[in-house]
């Protein structure tokens, strides 16, 4: 019974900890990251009205050995 | 050679076991876990397809996944860069996720299937390509594949030829038909990766008069079909909800209905409107496809492909002469398509195998569910012959009754297609709401599919060709069938032949001899909430808690009156969450 409530405490500490955690995270490295990635990249929000398609070339499939990669 | 495809932990998780190229097994998570889109690691799927096989987890000779995860995870973060600080909701629910699930998925499949091999690991929509070319029935065809999202593409298109797919262009997320359909399913009052079907069925009550708005505002579409959304509109890129105020002030002062709130015409106009434009994308990329690649058929998949509307057009108004989509054509499909692309293309298999029929999830012999009712004590009526069973139950349709029909193995892919089925007579007017209200519990304004002997097909309804997995819509030429003829005279329409299912055309058959009229309402046998059901005790516990008449398992009939229905059975669907 004790065991159990431990378990449930522990679960408890454990959420706040990782939501912690995480907003230290976006909020330290990835906001800042974030602002400058957008401030050197231009993102196109755009409607195109000159280009002719939205349509993009992908990369043909890899060779073999690339299918174990989870990349 | 066996090998299993997995696909899970997003939405719909599935197993499939091929041998030799074949399907042995295939089936989705949620009807064993009874919770409805199941995400979760499909283990009990998995033990099911090897024990169909009459294999261990040892026998298997690859363990293949239907997506890249470190791509996925790669386009996630890059997304939280660009929408930066504006995402920190979304980024808290799915970085634990990520962090202790997602980026190990290669290591919990090993530890889950107790597999010390290497994954094979292939595109997201790589899998969706495969899942439809490689079991269809053409030696070369263009292939094109939309849905929410996979890695970074969220639509593809190409050719495959003989046992190869080469896809050559995609469009990218953000920009996703499947995630503008999700975000109006949303608008709409309905749930995201869920309730897309609802909106389908809500549109024909609209007229599209928001149309050129969405185009005009929220949607840039080229004459190839590709197109670009107005980002300004949507918040799925960083939030936890898919729109944002731009989105909602656009349509007025309406809001975002509520789930329980009526639906008034504005929200059933907005649904006619979606569907339109998504129909004409989809069409003009079929056009395009057609013209660049020269193919005669087409294959399609990715969730956008179960539009079954959207499908419709492409017969009728596409160049392509042949339209092939499979039953599980959402992510479910994947696993499919990973386990028939490591057998055919990367191991460079010849063809071998076409999808004829969806029936490859479990079955139980009459032994099994005569043994159920024993233990059940329920009275029951067994039938040694095939044709007495048919007439049996054809009479008891024509008497107006619904049925509960519970044949063979379980369908793959998301729709009941005659062996976990209700059924009832298509002729009567009154048997939608009642179906609808009594037996589903489900919206009153949801239209019922036909299914019709394929003889006949083309004399009920206006196309040219079967549809076996209900993935067309045509419009209705006869008036004699009101409970499957939506408002605007379409149907879903699903078409049997005696070779696919010698026992759902059979009964079909004997309706048609009795009556004259080779249609019935096909619904999935279940209500609200609630997978379809997988096992004769899960049909049983859906018969006794609805007011289905009669319920057929095998050859054995059982009727309500000849049992006691209690409160406790009537609190079935209670355990269902309404989706």
């Amino acid at each position: 019974m004790i065991g159990a409530q431990f378990k449930k405490l522990g679960l408890f500490i454990g959420k706040v900890q990782t939501t912690l955690l995480s907003a230290i995270l976006y909020y330290f490295l990835i906001t800042p990251i974030g602002l400058i990635f957008q401030l050197v990249t231009s993102i196109k929000k755009a409607f195109s009205v000159k280009q002719a398609t939205y349509w993009l070339p992908r990369e043909p499939e890899k060779d073999l050995k690339d299918i174990y990669q989870q990349f | 050679m066996y090998i299993l495809g997995l696909s899970c932990f997003y939405h719909d998780s599935a197993a499939v076991l091929l041998k030799d190229g074949q399907i042995i097994a295939a089936a989705q998570e949620e009807r064993f876990t009874r919770l409805k889109h199941d995400e979760s690691f499909p283990r009990q799927a998995v033990d099911y397809c090897l024990k169909q096989a009459g294999i261990t987890v040892k026998d298997l000779d690859y363990v293949g996944f239907y997506e890249k995860p470190f791509i996925k995870f790669e386009r996630l973060l890059k997304t939280y860069l660009v929408t930066a600080p504006r995402g920190l909701f979304s980024f808290l629910k799915a970085m634990p996720i990520w962090l202790k699930q997602k980026l190990w998925i290669k290591y919990l499949i090993q530890q889950e299937l107790g597999w010390d091999k290497d994954i094979v690991f292939i595109p997201h929509h790589l899998s969706h390509a495969a899942s439809v070319f490689l079991v269809s029935p053409f030696k070369s065809a263009a292939i094109l594949t939309l849905d929410g999202v996979g890695e970074w593409a969220t639509a593809t298109k190409g050719v495959g030829q003989d046992n190869q797919i080469t896809l050559t262009h995609q469009l990218n997320f953000p920009h996703s038909l499947g995630l503008l359909y999700s975000a109006f399913t949303y608008y709409c009052g309905f749930k995201v990766n869920s309730g897309e079907y609802k909106l389908m069925g809500l549109s024909p009550y609209g007229k599209p008069r928001y149309a050129k708005l969405i185009k005009d505002n929220l949607i840039d579409i080229k004459p190839d079909g590709s197109f670009k959304l107005n980002l300004k509109y949507f918040s799925y890129q960083y939030g936890l909800k898919m729109i944002n105020h731009h989105f909602v002030n656009l349509f007025g002062n309406h809001g975002v209905r509520q789930p329980k709130d009526t639906l008034s015409q504005h929200y059933e106009d907005v649904a006619k409107s979606i569907q339109v434009v998504t129909e004409e994308i989809v069409l003009k990329m079929a056009k395009d496809l057609h013209q660049t690649t020269n193919q005669k058929n087409l294959c399609f998949a990715g969730g956008v492909a179960l539009n079954c509307v959207a499908n419709g057009k492409i017969i009728r108004q596409s160049p392509f002469k042949n339209l092939f989509v499979q039953p599980a054509a959402g992510d479910a499909g994947g696993a499919l398509g990973v386990a028939s692309y490591i057998h055919y293309s990367v191991l460079n298999n010849q063809r071998s195998f076409v999808l004829k029929q969806p029936y490859f999830g479990p079955g139980f012999t009459d032994q099994d569910i005569k043994t159920f009712l024993k233990k059940k004590n329920v009275s029951y009526t067994k039938f040694d012959n095939q044709e007495d069973l048919f007439k049996a139950a054809a009479k008891r349709l024509a008497d107006q009754r619904v049925i509960g029909w519970f044949q063979g193995r379980m369908e793959w892919g998301p729709r009941a297609l005659g062996n976990r089925s209700i059924l009832a007579d298509a002729r009567n007017p009154e048997n939608q709401d009642r179906v609808n209200m009594k037996i589903k519990f489900r919206e009153d304004f949801r239209p019922f599919a036909p299914v019709v002997m394929e003889e006949h097909n083309q004399a009920y309804f206006d196309i040219d060709r079967p549809t076996p997995y209900m993935l067309l819509v045509a419009q209705v030429k006869k008036q004699t069938i009101p409970s499957v003829t939506h408002v605007d005279n379409s149907a879903r329409i699903q078409s049997v032949s005696r070779s696919q299912n010698p026992k759902y055309w059979g009964v079909i058959n004997q309706f048609y001899k009795q009556t004259g009229c080779p249609v019935l309402i096909n619904t999935s046998f279940n209500v609200r909430g609630e997978p379809i059901v997988c096992t004769p005790a899960e049909a049983y516990a859906c018969f006794m808690g609805t007011n289905m008449d009669d319920c057929i398992l095998g050859n054995y009939l059982i009727s309500k009156k000849d049992v006691t229905v209690t409160k406790k059975h009537r609190r079935h669907r209670q355990r269902f969450k309404p989706d």
